[in-house]
């Protein structure tokens, strides 16, 4: 019902009003910089999820279950808590900000800051869906590589990242996805001075009360990663079928 | 026979149990060596610290003459065949035995030789293109075999290979595992709890018990020979009986085989120990004949077919038992001097009575 009503107000003015909504160069700025930003979310957090996977799932060490927690916790947190503390770190009157911007490094109200933060909260999804990918392996693959001559390099290219590619690709789009739409954290960094798809609607309804051009982005961020979610899993199905 | 393989004073707890205690022994040549015995005698630990897999705590693996114990389980090149094929998933039959050559960096064309050649020599030509999850689990373990031979290994070490194949197709793939082995002259090292596939793939035969082995011998030497109460008690069947000493010391244990004992009918009189036929069973060629003893024990013997039928045996007839080949193992457990010994009749009857 609430998905309908907003497609119905999107297109309520006409196809050439929705499609002008959508295409004006802060509707597009603000796809760019979503996409951009949540490209790079998961490019670090597939690599850093993994790493992080693999150690949790391959070697015991004391005080592992609160690692594991801790791990969890930015799904359990509120973002707006997110986005706060980064600003009370990277922020001007933080304790790293004041240092990195002598530098000439802008972390918050800029792209990293915001990158930052996608990775912050979307972090648990590679972790997850590539542990249970990796608790599920058959130890004895790894060791029939090494009898036929596979070192440990060898082992993570020809065995262990083919046998993961399913729990990578289904933690890539989840992560990629929820940064597309992360909202909380991202407007505590933004600071007003960088747009995201979701802070472009918020923007539109709440200062320019122009629902029309909202819903019609809003329709956009609906529809984009339902398609990028449904293709990844016409991908895994393929491959494992 | 030269020695292809040395394993010396190998030691290897887990936690606290002592796993394998002071093993040693030698592989020739071109030789293939059964490992039998029942599960959790360490068996599967002494391939897996062999081929590098699982360190040893003591002692040292030689693999002609070079000392293995630094070798990583990659640069070994021992061919390995885990129970469960443990094929790579997401690689066809012919990718999963390139793989050995290709990490060692054989080229693409030698690779492609050597793949048709083993598939031929497995029995699985055509099937290259397929992945594992299309195969049964015979064909799997085929695979599984020829992408270990790929390496050219300097040993192949087989861990309980058919253990989940059913029985038709283990029979017909352990007939050709000796075929292959005995063709490539490989030596081999081959682990299972089941006697008769032990019997069928090894020159000779080890029988593990807790840790060590008890015996490596011929199949014929164990069976007539064991030098352990384990050995004899492991390898066909036994009948374990109580006898007092010969020099009227504490009573024994003595063991004898179902066909050193024979049943003769008490209307025959004489001397010898006295029972009752209970039960009995047909085999085939051979029935087994169940007798009850005075003691309140069971004996079972194997007599011919025709002989039963002639002698007119059945249920509850009194009977007497003549044995021969008597063993018994002196000490508790496996110490102790072994031998065979034939007790005077009347101290068996009398003990049994």
């Amino acid at each position: 019902m609430p998905l309908g009503s907003i497609v119905s107000f999107a297109f309520g003015d006409g196809l050439s009003e929705f499609a002008d909504a959508v295409t004006s160069e802060e509707a597009l700025t603000a796809f760019r910089n979503s996409l951009l930003i949540a490209f790079i979310a998961t490019c670090i957090n597939l690599v850093a999820g993994t790493l992080i996977a693999f150690v949790t799932t391959r070697y015991s060490f004391p005080g592992k279950p609160i690692f594991r927690a801790l791990i969890d916790l930015p799904i359990a947190i509120p973002t707006a808590v997110v986005g706060l503390s980064l600003m009370m770190l990277y922020g001007p009157m933080g304790v790293l900000g004041p240092l990195l911007t002598a530098r000439g490094i802008q972390v918050v109200m800029a792209i990293p800051g915001m990158v930052l933060a996608h990775v912050f909260v979307t972090f648990p999804f590679t972790v997850r869906s590539v542990s249970v990918v990796l608790e599920r392996m058959d130890p004895t693959i790894e060791e029939a590589a090494s009898t036929l001559g596979a070192n440990g390099l060898d082992r993570f290219v020809h065995v262990i990242l083919p046998s993961i590619r399913g729990g990578l690709i289904a933690g890539g789009a989840l992560t990629f996805t929820r940064s597309l739409g992360e909202f909380g954290a991202t407007l505590f960094i933004a600071g007003g001075m960088v747009m995201t798809g979701p802070l472009y609607i918020y923007y539109l309804s709440n200062s320019e009360f122009d629902f029309q051009a909202a819903t019609s982005v809003a329709v956009l961020l609906m529809v984009f990663p339902f398609l990028i979610l449904l293709l990844l899993n016409h991908i895994v199905e393929r491959m494992e079928g | 026979m030269r020695a292809k393989m040395k394993v010396e004073g190998i030691h290897k707890s887990i936690g606290k149990d002592q796993i394998i205690s002071d093993m040693s022994f030698e592989l020739g040549e071109g030789e293939s060596l059964s490992i039998l015995g029942g599960s959790g005698c360490g068996k599967s630990t002494t391939l897996r610290i062999i081929a590098g897999l699982t360190d040893q705590d003591k002692g040292s693996i030689y693999i002609d003459g070079r000392k293995m114990d630094n070798v990583p389980a990659s640069k070994r090149k021992i061919g390995f065949v885990f129970q469960d094929y443990s094929l790579f998933p997401h690689m066809t039959v012919e990718e999963n035995i390139a793989f050995g050559p290709r990490m060692m960096g054989i080229s693409r064309n030698d690779r492609e030789k050597k793949v048709v050649d083993l598939l031929g020599l497995v029995g699985l030509s055509g099937y290259g293109k397929r992945r594992p999850g299309q195969l049964s689990g015979g064909q799997k373990q085929r695979v599984a075999l020829a992408r270990a031979l790929a390496i050219d290994p300097a040993l192949l070490l087989l861990d309980e290979p058919f253990g989940a194949l059913d029985a038709r197709i283990r029979k017909a793939i352990r007939r050709d595992l000796r075929r292959m082995q005995r063709e490539l002259g490989i030596s081999m090292l081959f682990v299972t709890h089941d006697q008769k596939e032990a019997f069928e793939v090894g020159d000779r035969i080890a029988i593990m018990n807790e840790g060590r082995f008890d015996q490596v011998g011929l199949p014929r030497d164990l069976y007539d020979h064991p030098r352990t109460r384990f050995v004899a008690s492991f390898i066909g069947s036994m009948n374990v009986i109580t006898v007092p000493a010969r020099d009227g010391g504490p009573p024994m244990e003595v063991m004898v085989r179902p066909e050193d004992v024979r049943v003769l009918k008490v209307a025959d009189g004489g001397k010898g120990t006295f029972g009752t036929l209970i039960n009995y069973m047909f085999l085939g060629s051979q029935i087994e004949v169940s007798i009850l003893l005075g003691n309140g024990k069971a004996v079972q013997s194997l007599m011919s077919k025709e002989r039963f039928i002639m002698e007119g045996f059945r249920r509850g007839d009194g009977v007497r038992l003549k044995m021969r080949h008597l063993r018994y193992f002196n000490g508790p457990g496996q110490e102790g001097v072994d031998g065979t010994w034939t007790a005077p009749e009347k101290n068996i009857n009398g003990a049994l009575v």
